[in-house]
C-alpha cells in the first residue's frame, strides 16, 4: 500500500463528511437525530402500545439495534452511489478505486460513533450493569464493518450500470429492517424458521452485540464462526467483483 | 555492461473499443424487460493496434482532430482507461492533468481543494503543507483561497488545478488544451515550468490544438488520425502531416498550404550530388530539387499515376530579364521520355533581381511505365533579347533519380501514357 493511501482516505471521508452537512442548518446533529427520532417514535410505540414481553431493557435492547442497522443502511448506500459522486475525480485521475468504498463508509462509520456515544448515556442511566463481555462488541463491529464493506464493494460494481439499484436496495433494507430482530426479540419467530433469519448475518451481529454489551453474557463460538465465515466469503466475492467491474467505471460514469 | 535505457512509456498493439449501444439501458427495470430482446450494437474503435514508445525527457505534443482518439489516448496513458487489447508499460509516476476543473469540488473551498486534489495526485500532507504556499502563490489566488471554489471563475480553476498538478513532482507530466484558458501572464508562467521540466529532463505530454505552442515546446509528435498513432520525429513535418489531414478534400488549398509551410532549401548535400556533368554560369542557381508525394513527404519511389509535385528550388545570382526553366524525366539509358518548360507552360520568370528566391512546383500524375529514371533541370536565358538561342545559367543531368512501380492490374506498353478521356456513342441502327 502506498505511504499516502491513508491520507488520502481521509481527506475523502472528511470532504464527504463536510459536504453533507454544509447546507443544513443543524448539521452534524442531523446524523444523530435520524436515529434517535426512529428510536424515540418505536420506542413509543412498542413500548406503550405494544408490549413484547420478557426483554429486559427494551429501550437500550432497541437503541442499539436501531444504531448498528442504521450503520449497516448508510455505509452499503453511500458506498454504493460514491462512484458516482466521486465521477470528476474517476474520469480524471487514475488512483485505486476501493479507496473512495472505504472513505464513505469511514463517514458513516462517524456517525455511528456518535450515535454510539448517545447509547453509552443512555446505558449509564438504565440499570444495565456491563462487564468485560463489552470488550467482544469490539469483534462484532469488525464484523459489521466488514460485512457493509463487502455489501458496498458489490453494490457499486453494479451501480453505475444499473441506476435505479438504489431504489431496489432501499426497498431491501426496508424489508430487512423488519426481518432482523430489531424491534422484536427473536423468540416470536417459530422455532421452524428462526435458523432461517440467522442466514442474515446483521441478525447475528445485532442480538450477540446486545448479549455481550447489555446482558453480559458470551455468545457461542460456533455460530460466530459462521457468521465470521460468511462475511469472509462475501468479502472475497465482493474484491473479485470490484476488481473485474473498477477498471470500467471511468467508462461508464 | 551496456546501460539500455529502456522507454518511460511503452504502448504495444493497443485497441481501444466502445460499445454504442442503440438503445441505452441504465436501469435495472430496463434490462429485465429487455432480457429476451437481441441487444444490438455499434463497435465503435477509438484507437486500432496502436503502438509507440516514449523515451525519458522527451516533450511530446498530441494532435489531430476532435473525435480522432486523442483524449482516449491520454486517457489510456494516464492508466483511466484500460485497452481493450495490447499493453500499455509506464515506468515512473504520471501526474495527469486532464481537461478543465480536473476534480475540484465547488463545495469546498480553494484550500480544502488543494489538499484533497493533492492527496489524490499521491502527496503526502507533509508534502502538501511544505508546498501550500507556492501552489497558492502560482495560482495566484492568495485572496480567494477560502472562497467555495464554486465562485471561482474558469481561468482560477484551472490555474489552481495547474499549480497542484506540477507540485505532484511526477517525471510525467500529462497536460490536456489548459493553455487556451489561462491569460498570458499565467501561459507565460506555464511556460517558464515547461522549460523548468526540459531542464530536468521530465517527459511532458501536452494535448493542443495551437499548434504554435506544439511547435514551440514538443520535440515530437503523435499524430492521431482515424483511431491510427503515428509517432513523428520532426514537429514542422507532423503539423504539416495535420493541416493536410483537415484539408484533404482541398487540392488549392494543399498546395498554398505546403507552399506557405516550406522553408528555402540550399544544401551542400545536394551541390555535391548533382556536380556530374554540371553546366553553371553563376547567374541562377539551382540549389535543390526533390520529388513530393501529395501529403508532401519526399519520395523515391511513385506508382503509376500517382499524383506527385517536382519542386525546384532556385536563387538568383545576377539581375535576369527573363528566365526560362525546364525539366527532362529521362530514363536508365539517357533517353529523354518527359519533357517540360516554361515556355510550353507560358510562365517565364520576368525581371529577377539579384537575390531573389524561388521555388517552383511542377504538379503531374506520374503516367509512366515502370522503371528507373532521373531528372535533369535546366535554368536559362536568352543569349540576346528576342534571339532563340539560349545559354545555360544552370544544368544538372542528374538532379534526382526516381523509380517508377506498377499499379496494380494496370499494364501500359510504351513509355508513358497521356491522360486520355475516353468517350463513347453508340449508333442506333
Amino acid at each position: 500500500m502506498k505511504k499516502n493511501t491513508w491520507f488520502l482516505i481521509k481527506e475523502l471521508a472528511i470532504t464527504d463528511f463536510k459536504l453533507r452537512y454544509n447546507s443544513s442548518v443543524l448539521g452534524y446533529l442531523w446524523s444523530l437525530l435520524n436515529p434517535l427520532l426512529i428510536f424515540g417514535v418505536l420506542y413509543i410505540v412498542f413500548s406503550i402500545f405494544m408490549r413484547f414481553e420478557g426483554i429486559e431493557h427494551y429501550q437500550l435492547y432497541l437503541l442499539l439495534g436501531i444504531i448498528l442497522w442504521t450503520y449497516f443502511s448508510e455505509a452499503t448506500t453511500n458506498g454504493m452511489i460514491s462512484m458516482q459522486y466521486k465521477a470528476s475525480l474517476i474520469s480524471k485521475i487514475n488512483f485505486p478505486k476501493w479507496i473512495i468504498i472505504v472513505a464513505s463508509n469511514i463517514t458513516a462509520f462517524f456517525t455511528l460513533l456518535l450515535n454510539l456515544i448517545v447509547f453509552c448515556v443512555f446505558f449509564i442511566f438504565s440499570k444495565a450493569a456491563p462487564t468485560w463481555t463489552i470488550w467482544l462488541f469490539l469483534f462484532y463491529m469488525i464484523q459489521l464493518i466488514f460485512l457493509s464493506f463487502s455489501i458496498s464493494l458489490i453494490l457499486s460494481s453494479f451501480y453505475l450500470k444499473y441506476r435505479d439499484l438504489t431504489h431496489l436496495w432501499s426497498v431491501i433494507l426496508q424489508i430487512g429492517f423488519w426481518l432482523t430482530p430489531i424491534i422484536y426479540p427473536i423468540s416470536i419467530i417459530p422455532e421452524k424458521i428462526r435458523q432461517l433469519i440467522f442466514l442474515n448475518p446483521m441478525t447475528r451481529i445485532i442480538t450477540d452485540s446486545r448479549q455481550v454489551l447489555i446482558y453480559s453474557q458470551i455468545p457461542t463460538l460456533r455460530n460466530n464462526i459462521i457468521t465470521s465465515i460468511m462475511i469472509l466469503i462475501l468479502l472475497i466475492i465482493g474484491i473479485l467483483i470490484f476488481k473485474k467491474k473498477s477498471s470500467k467505471f471511468a467508462e461508464e460514469i | 555492461m551496456i546501460n539500455v535505457k529502456l522507454p518511460i512509456i511503452e504502448a504495444k498493439n493497443i485497441s481501444k473499443r466502445f460499445k454504442i449501444p442503440h438503445q441505452k439501458e441504465t436501469s435495472l427495470k430496463g434490462t429485465i424487460l429487455n432480457i429476451w430482446k437481441k441487444k444490438t450494437y455499434e463497435i465503435f474503435y477509438a484507437l486500432k493496434n496502436v503502438s509507440f514508445s516514449i523515451n525519458e525527457g522527451e516533450f511530446i505534443g498530441i494532435i489531430g482532430k476532435n473525435g480522432s482518439g486523442k483524449s482516449t489516448l491520454l486517457k489510456i496513458i494516464a492508466g483511466i482507461y484500460q485497452p481493450d487489447s495490447g499493453k500499455v508499460t509506464i515506468r515512473g509516476k504520471i501526474s495527469p492533468f486532464l481537461e478543465l476543473g480536473v476534480g475540484f469540488n465547488g463545495e469546498l473551498s480553494g484550500r480544502e481543494n488543494i489538499y484533497l486534489y493533492g492527496a489524490v495526485l499521491g502527496l503526502s500532507k507533509k508534502q502538501i503543507n511544505a508546498k501550500y504556499n507556492e501552489i497558492v502563490e502560482f495560482a495566484e489566488l492568495e485572496k480567494f483561497i477560502d472562497t467555495k471554489m464554486k465562485n471561482y471563475s474558469s481561468g482560477m480553476y484551472v490555474r489552481l488545478a495547474f499549480s497542484v498538478a506540477i507540485q505532484a513532482d511526477a517525471p510525467i507530466l500529462l497536460i490536456d488544451e489548459v493553455l487556451a484558458v489561462g491569460d498570458i501572464n499565467f501561459q507565460k508562467k506555464c511556460f517558464n515550468i515547461f522549460n523548468e521540466y526540459k531542464k530536468n529532463n521530465k517527459t511532458v505530454i501536452l494535448v493542443s490544438h495551437d499548434l504554435k505552442s506544439i511547435e514551440e515546446w514538443c520535440d515530437k509528435v503523435l499524430f492521431v488520425k482515424d483511431s491510427q498513432v503515428e509517432y513523428i520525429n520532426s514537429v514542422h513535418e507532423a503539423i504539416e502531416k495535420y493541416e493536410n489531414s483537415m484539408n484533404m478534400n482541398n487540392k488549392d488549398k494543399l498546395n498554398k498550404k505546403i507552399k506557405k509551410e516550406i522553408k528555402f532549401e540550399k544544401s551542400e548535400r545536394f551541390k555535391r550530388r548533382s556536380s556530374i556533368g554540371r553546366i553553371q554560369n553563376n547567374k541562377a542557381e539551382i540549389t535543390s530539387v526533390k520529388l513530393l508525394n501529395k501529403d508532401g513527404k519526399e519520395i523515391k519511389e511513385v506508382t503509376f499515376g500517382e499524383r506527385v509535385i517536382l519542386r525546384v528550388f532556385i536563387e538568383i545570382h545576377k539581375n535576369i530579364s527573363t528566365l526560362l526553366y525546364g525539366y527532362h524525366i529521362r530514363d536508365e539509358n539517357d533517353k529523354d521520355i518527359i519533357y517540360s518548360d516554361s515556355i510550353i507552360n507560358n510562365k517565364d520568370l520576368k525581371s529577377l533581381k539579384k537575390g531573389d528566391k524561388y521555388i517552383i512546383d511542377w504538379d503531374f500524375n506520374m503516367n509512366l511505365n515502370e522503371g528507373n529514371y532521373h531528372i535533369l533541370n535546366v535554368l536559362s536565358s536568352p543569349a540576346k533579347s528576342e534571339s532563340s538561342d539560349f545559354s545555360h545559367c544552370d544544368l544538372i543531368p542528374n538532379a534526382l533519380s526516381f523509380k517508377v512501380n506498377n499499379k496494380e492490374n494496370v499494364k501500359i506498353y510504351g513509355f508513358a501514357h497521356l491522360e486520355d478521356e475516353v468517350n463513347i456513342t453508340k449508333i442506333k441502327d
